[in-house]
């Protein structure tokens, strides 16, 4: 069975000095999944690298949940246009 | 070292008081903030020296300082002998008027944004607070390969910052593909995790074969009599040379398919791209007085003429 790696998501607040109620409300809003073990609360480790873009955006920005799930809509957009420019980049490579 | 004139950085005038550089900093984070700006080095760097200047600007002990200096920074200490030596003859008591000194001419040579900062505020940067514990940099760096490097996986040692790394390079890596080594970045500030290293792989155009994804494509030349009795051909692959045969009246452009002769489909093992010929039927030239009969004779017995 595959195993999945969990951070206490009280951890991830104390290293970031952040309030658990941010937590709360990315996963309300769906911008975040975690896991509850024993009533704890665990953000899977695969969630990190997002979760922290959250954090920076929303410290350095001032950008509310709502805000943030815009922007994250946006990006997604943005990384399938890249991905989608650099594929047909490579195909542009066939007559070059 | 450079002078940097953060107030510049920032856009504002030098009388600005905290709520407009607040404002001038928040608008452009916003526009360059390094998670809204993916893989634009210019707009991290530019995100950088905004970030310096909204710690020196938007702290008001840090821009007593740097309005105080200035440019002179390095005088600082000089500048407050003076000005204590200056309060003890004027007013011993009560602490007397001072005039402020020259020093009008200090130019340095070039240097990074941070060492100026590091010179003026000391090591660290980030006010003890939110900050505090922060992820290293990521590193970025170009891998140059040819498309016969990635027939097969296989390891090689790069040497990034001066530090030596060995890397698997996947077979069928395709050309702008970026691989993420974890915690090889830059390290992190206070304790903060190492930043990740992003490696991205250049591959060089073939002057053979191109590439489509996992098929490759190359234009082979076939003789016009080969191409219109048939016959048996040698083709090269990338690993080797396979016999075809050829049908008779086999058309100028008329593509064949090799199954599985393509490039290695990326992290599946034992599988494989195509590999597609294109036949380029040569024209004969230089035709003797033999040739150029059969051929007229030949012209003869075709229905259009």
């Amino acid at each position: 069975m595959a195993t999945t790696d969990l951070i206490p998501a009280d951890d991830f607040c104390v290293y970031h000095q952040l309030e658990q109620t941010f937590i709360q409300s990315l996963q309300e809003e769906g911008l975040l999944h975690i896991s509850i073990i024993n009533k704890k609360t665990f953000i899977p480790v695969g969630e990190l690298p997002m979760l922290e873009k959250m954090v920076h955006l929303h410290r350095d920005l001032d950008i509310n949940v709502s805000g943030l799930a815009s922007v994250r809509h946006l990006l997604e957009q943005l990384d399938e246009l890249q991905t989608e420019l650099w594929r047909l980049k490579n195909r542009l490579r066939l007559y070059e | 070292m450079a002078f940097i004139d953060y107030y510049k950085v920032l856009g504002v005038d030098k009388n600005a008081d905290e709520k407009t550089i607040k404002n001038a900093y928040r608008k452009l984070a916003r526009k360059l903030h390094p998670d809204l700006n993916p893989n634009d080095a210019t707009a991290n760097k530019k995100f950088q020296e905004l970030n310096e200047a909204n710690e020196v600007l938007g702290d008001p002990e840090k821009r007593k300082k740097y309005d105080q200096y200035g440019e002179n920074w390095q005088h600082a200490d000089a500048y407050d002998q003076a000005k204590q030596q200056q309060r003890q003859y004027a007013n011993p008591g009560a602490g007397g008027n001072y005039a402020g000194g020259d020093f009008e001419g200090f130019g340095g040579g070039e240097t990074d944004f941070s060492e100026f900062f590091q010179s003026m505020f000391g090591g660290g940067g980030r006010g003890a607070g939110r900050q505090s514990r922060y992820r290293g940099q990521d590193y970025n760096a170009e891998l140059k390969l040819n498309l016969r490097d990635i027939i097969e996986a296989h390891k090689q040692t790069l040497t990034v910052n001066g530090k030596s790394i060995r890397i698997t390079i996947p077979a069928g890596v395709e050309h702008g593909q970026t691989i993420k080594i974890a915690g090889h970045g830059g390290p992190g500030v206070n304790g903060g995790p190492a930043g990740d290293l992003y490696i991205k792989f250049v591959i060089a155009n073939d002057p053979d074969f191109k590439r489509s994804g996992h098929d490759l494509h190359r234009t082979i030349k076939i003789d016009l009599y080969t191409a219109v009795l048939g016959g048996e051909i040698t083709a090269d692959t990338l690993n080797g040379k396979v016999k075809l045969k050829l049908q008779p009246e086999t058309q100028n452009g008329s593509k064949v398919k090799l199954k599985g002769k393509g490039l290695p489909v990326y992290k599946k093992t034992n599988e494989f791209g195509d590999l597609y010929l294109t036949y380029d039927i040569q024209m004969p030239t230089n035709l003797s007085d033999k040739q150029r009969e059969l051929f007229e004779e030949l012209a003869k017995t075709s229905n259009k003429n």
